[in-house]
């Protein structure tokens, strides 16, 4: 049987399981176990790639001529180890972060983060639009009944947001761009160098901005709403979901629709990527503006989450190769370092009360390894060194530099200027603002919901020193393929 | 020649005077049930025949054809045949326990016959090749139903009957006098022979007087925007049971009127052509599309929002046909089929639920998640359905449709359609929410029965099935618009 069906049905099994056992005190312990499993599958994955890979299986046709289908390409590979692997450090904290918060429900609460787990691994395996916008919006309905989880008034709103953008974004504008090109080309498949053999740029232009609109989990403006609303769920949700699965699997979909769908020949060609970039250059400075202003720790991350997504989607965009370097790289560490701000932010609300920025003066007194790792997790936003997010913005600065598009420089420094008016404020209070009222309730830090968060904090920056194995992977399979 | 297609009509009367001869309300249901469950075995016996041998006709009394009546079983006619006699089946097995309380007792047994009778007149409707007994089989239903649903609970049920009988009426003679224009003209009621020698008739006004007259009848009898007055009102004060029913045949009936007079017997003069009717028909329905969905938003009563989804939905299917191509006849066939099964599905859980038939508000299917889990994830996949999600046959239904809009003239409406699908998304979380996260308790605590259980699962499983297997719709819906209506093509 194929690995790739194999895990995708373990997943599916997972789920069943957790049902089965939904005893509160057991589930986080079996949760563990199962994304546990499921990372080392990937592991196991990764370490025999070279069988896997371009070996697509077509499951059932489900309108003749376009089956579900699943296979695995290496921009998928990066994708499906940093998802498992987060999963793995997140479940690891949610257990622990839901007893603190005496969240009730556990259960339910695993049993659809596992599924939202199984959507995006059918996302990252599926090998044709159709098979992938089938799991797109099942991961949709999926982390719905976790935005809502809290079943007050504000998350059900906030819900329904989630839901419209969501599920309206892909009807309107993903199908139809998917119907199109199946008119079109006849064929749905992901194929490196585009499916596009005639094309008018009219057509690929419209489809551009369908398919840039359609997938709204990349959070590109005026479609990014649904990313703040989602913020009203639990932490974990926020942290795994919302910075890495869901948007992650966003900007994984434009990036395979740009680079195997279109092609880089074509969109160069047609200059429909101009679009994209335009929206992409829009959202990054305005969404930075916006995050500015946000005094809730969790907003202000979920605004600057949409701006990173947009470097990615911007750096595809640009189409140079180190461009597109740069873009996988931002996938990988954008997420490992939105990961930890999330994860810590939950630390901190969990341990002191503390959900707004101005609130944080001298924080780092109570939680000195949390607010060290928002310091990392910071570094890697604004892209300085010695964190790996310096890496992805040189790449892009030499991408833009390749191409002819310099003026994108400016929207990148400005950006970066923007990032550091946000965060160094965060820092900054936690480390040298003089507390206003000293209740001095003595808090210690809970280690074991510290400990997954400072794994990834390692792990970011051993990767900053020993970087060169991505990048040649990246070099060697995903651009010069 | 076989005798199959007499069959299929001529059973069930077979059954009529037993079951009016016992009076047992009883005995009525079973021998109801039995009848059908024959029935649909016939059908499926036919449907293979007709598949695998083409078409299959009966002469009746052996007189041959431009004289002599005669039914005719083509793919098109067992594809509805099939879909209209399942869902009666379906609707009689879960009608145990709820005609008691919704139907006055001394009238159960009347109200089986009527019921047999109607989908009698539906089966006659669809197996028939003489246009004058398409009328007498659409009055038979007609008149049947008329019964239906004035045994209704409410004090209005009788007005409703009686609102549905004029209308009706008027449709009816509508069509009539079509039939009767187009027979001066041609001379025979034969729908094969008038086929041919429509051609010849000079195209006159009184010719497209018939063509007008007919299709408005049509139209009021399948609830076309925007003559579905009736619809909405039948849908409020029917016995639920009845309205369940109809939601899958009724409407699709007139579909089939419409698809098999104007696109296959008229079809040689074209008749959408004068002053582009169906530009004016298509146009229209999108307009009842938006307005349908606007004012389903709107509703606080449970079955009139599916009574104004089922509005739109129809015009849906209206459009697929007025884009005059292969595609739009495909979809149309798809969506017919799809729509009927969750439309059924989506009636017949509100129906076991409440039997009282009373107005039945959002407020009051709040909580059912705790109360019946297992309904309410069928009423979701039903609801998700109907909204067109992947993996539903809702999915299989938009594909075709949206693919056949791209590839016509028209392709402009398609964003008008999808931001309407994307709106039944409003009215359906509406429900959705109710049941999941209200914290009002479900108040009606009566029990549902086993066979109900299993009519909900098996339509919510087709649901999901024929979104995944779409070998059946698709497949079927292809091979008829090939033999049927594009023989050329």
């Amino acid at each position: 049987m194929n690995i790739l069906i194999a895990h995708l049905l373990f997943l599916f099994i997972s789920i069943v399981t957790l049902y089965l056992f939904r005893k509160e005190k057991i589930i986080g312990l079996i949760h563990i176990i199962l994304s546990a499993l499921s990372f080392l599958g990937s592991l196991y994955i990764i370490k025999n790639q070279t069988m896997y890979l371009q070996n697509t299986i077509d499951l059932i046709y489900i309108i003749p001529g376009i089956s579900i289908s699943f296979g695995l390409d290496h921009l998928g590979l990066i994708f499906l180890i940093i998802s498992n692997g987060l999963w793995f450090m997140t479940s690891l904290y949610s257990e622990r972060y839901l007893n603190l918060n005496e969240y009730k429900n556990k259960s339910s609460f695993f049993i659809f983060f596992t599924f939202s787990m199984f959507a995006t691994n059918a996302i990252i395996y599926s090998s044709n639009l159709l098979t992938t916008f089938i799991f797109y919006e099942i991961l949709t309905l999926a982390t719905y009944p976790l935005v809502t989880f809290k079943k007050d008034e504000k998350s059900i709103i906030n819900g329904k947001k989630y839901l419209y953008y969501l599920l309206g974004t892909s009807i309107i504008f993903l199908l139809p761009a998917i119907i199109l090109t199946q008119l079109t080309t006849g064929t749905l498949d992901y194929r490196v160098g585009g499916i596009f053999d005639n094309y008018d740029s009219l057509t690929i232009s419209l489809l551009a901005i369908l398919f840039m609109f359609g997938v709204a989990k990349s959070a590109i403006m005026p479609f990014h709403k649904w990313l703040p609303s989602a913020m009203v769920a639990p932490t974990p949700v926020s942290a795994l979901l919302h910075a890495v699965a869901v948007v992650k699997s966003g900007v994984f979909i434009l990036m395979k629709i740009m680079l195997y769908i279109f092609g880089v020949e074509v969109l160069k060609d047609t200059s429909a990527n101009n679009f994209i970039i335009l929206f992409a250059s829009i959202t990054i400075i305005v969404s930075s503006i916006i995050a500015l202003n946000q005094n809730n720790i969790k907003l202000r991350l979920a605004y600057s989450t949409i701006g990173q997504l947009s470097y990615i989607v911007l750096a595809t965009a640009i189409l140079a190769p180190y461009s597109i370097m740069a873009a996988t790289l931002h996938l990988i560490f954008h997420a490992l370092g939105k990961i930890i701000l999330f994860l810590s932010a939950g630390i901190i609300a969990t341990q002191t009360g503390i959900k707004e920025v101005s609130e944080m003066n001298n924080l780092s007194r109570k939680l000195p390894i949390t607010c060290f790792l928002v310091l990392i997790g910071a570094f890697i936003m604004i892209g300085l060194p010695p964190t790996v997010g310096f890496i992805s913005k040189w790449y892009l600065l030499i991408g833009i530099m390749e191409s002819d598009k310099l003026y994108l420089l400016i929207i990148i420094i400005i950006s970066t200027l923007l990032n550091a008016g946000y965060y160094f404020p965060i820092i900054y209070k936690s480390y040298f603002e003089k507390e206003s009222s000293s209740d001095a309730k003595e808090i210690t830090e809970d280690i074991s919901l510290v400990f997954p968060v400072m794994i990834i904090g390692a792990i970011v920056i051993l990767l900053f020193f020993n970087i060169s194995f991505i990048t040649t992977f990246i070099d060697g399979y995903i651009i010069r393929k | 020649m076989s005798q199959l297609p007499i069959l299929i009509i001529a059973l069930p009367l077979l059954f009529i005077p037993l079951i009016i001869l016992l009076r047992s309300n009883q005995y009525s249901f079973i021998l109801s049930i039995i009848v059908s469950l024959l029935n649909l075995a016939l059908i499926i016996i036919l449907f293979k025949q007709v598949y695998y041998n083409g078409d299959m006709f009966y002469e009746l009394g052996s007189w041959p054809a431009p004289i002599g009546i005669r039914l005719n079983a083509d793919l098109l006619s067992c594809y509805f045949l099939f879909l209209i006699n399942f869902i009666s089946l379906i609707c009689l097995i879960s009608s145990k326990d709820l005609v008691n309380t919704q139907v006055a007792k001394e009238n159960i047994y009347l109200f089986y016959t009527s019921w047999l009778l109607c989908n009698i007149g539906f089966s006659g409707i669809i197996l028939t090749n003489d246009i004058f007994n398409l009328f007498v089989f659409l009055e038979i239903s007609s008149l049947a139903s008329y019964f239906l649903i004035s045994q209704g609970n409410y004090k209005k049920s009788v007005l409703a009957a009686i609102q549905y009988l004029f209308i009706g009426s008027i449709g009816a003679v509508f069509i009539l006098m079509a039939i009767g224009i187009l027979y001066t003209h041609t001379g025979t009621l034969n729908m094969t022979d008038l086929s041919e020698k429509i051609i010849q008739a000079k195209p006159s006004s009184s010719v497209i007087l018939a063509i007008a007259l007919f299709f408005i009848g049509v139209a009021i009898k399948s609830a076309l925007f925007p003559l579905h007055g009736w619809l909405i009102r039948t849908y409020a004060y029917a016995p639920s049971i009845v309205v369940t029913y109809f939601s899958g045949t009724s409407t699709k009936i007139g579909i089939y009127i419409l698809l098999r007079v104007f696109l296959d017997i008229l079809n040689s003069i074209n008749p959408f052509e004068y002053y582009d009717l169906a530009q004016l028909i298509l146009f229209l329905s999108l307009f009842g599309v938006l307005l349908a969905t606007f004012v389903a938003i709107k509703q606080s009563e449970i079955k009139n929002m599916l009574a104004f989804s089922s509005v739109a939905q129809l015009s849906y299917i209206v459009i697929a046909i007025m884009l005059l191509t292969p595609d739009g006849v495909t979809a149309s066939l798809i969506h017919v089929f799809n729509h009927s099964i969750i439309k059924t599905g989506l009636f017949l859980i509100i129906t076991i639920l409440f039997i009282n038939n009373n107005n039945i508000t959002l407020d009051d299917i709040a909580g059912l998640n705790s109360k019946h889990p297992l309904i309410a994830s069928s009423f979701l996949i039903l609801l998700l359905g109907l909204v067109g999600l992947p993996l539903t046959s809702g999915f299989i239904s938009k594909w075709y449709l949206v693919m056949a809009i791209f590839k016509s003239d028209y392709w402009y409406i398609s964003g008008v359609v999808l931001i309407t699908s994307f709106m039944t998304l409003f009215y359906v979380w509406l429900l959705i929410e109710k049941i999941y996260f209200s914290n009002n308790k479900f108040s009606d605590g009566h029990k549902i029965n086993g066979y109900q259980y299993v009519c909900v699962f098996i339509l919510t499983g087709l649901t999901l099935y024929l979104g995944i297997d779409t070998h059946f719709t698709v497949g079927i819906s292809k091979e008829i618009t090939v033999n049927t209506f594009y023989q050329l093509n």
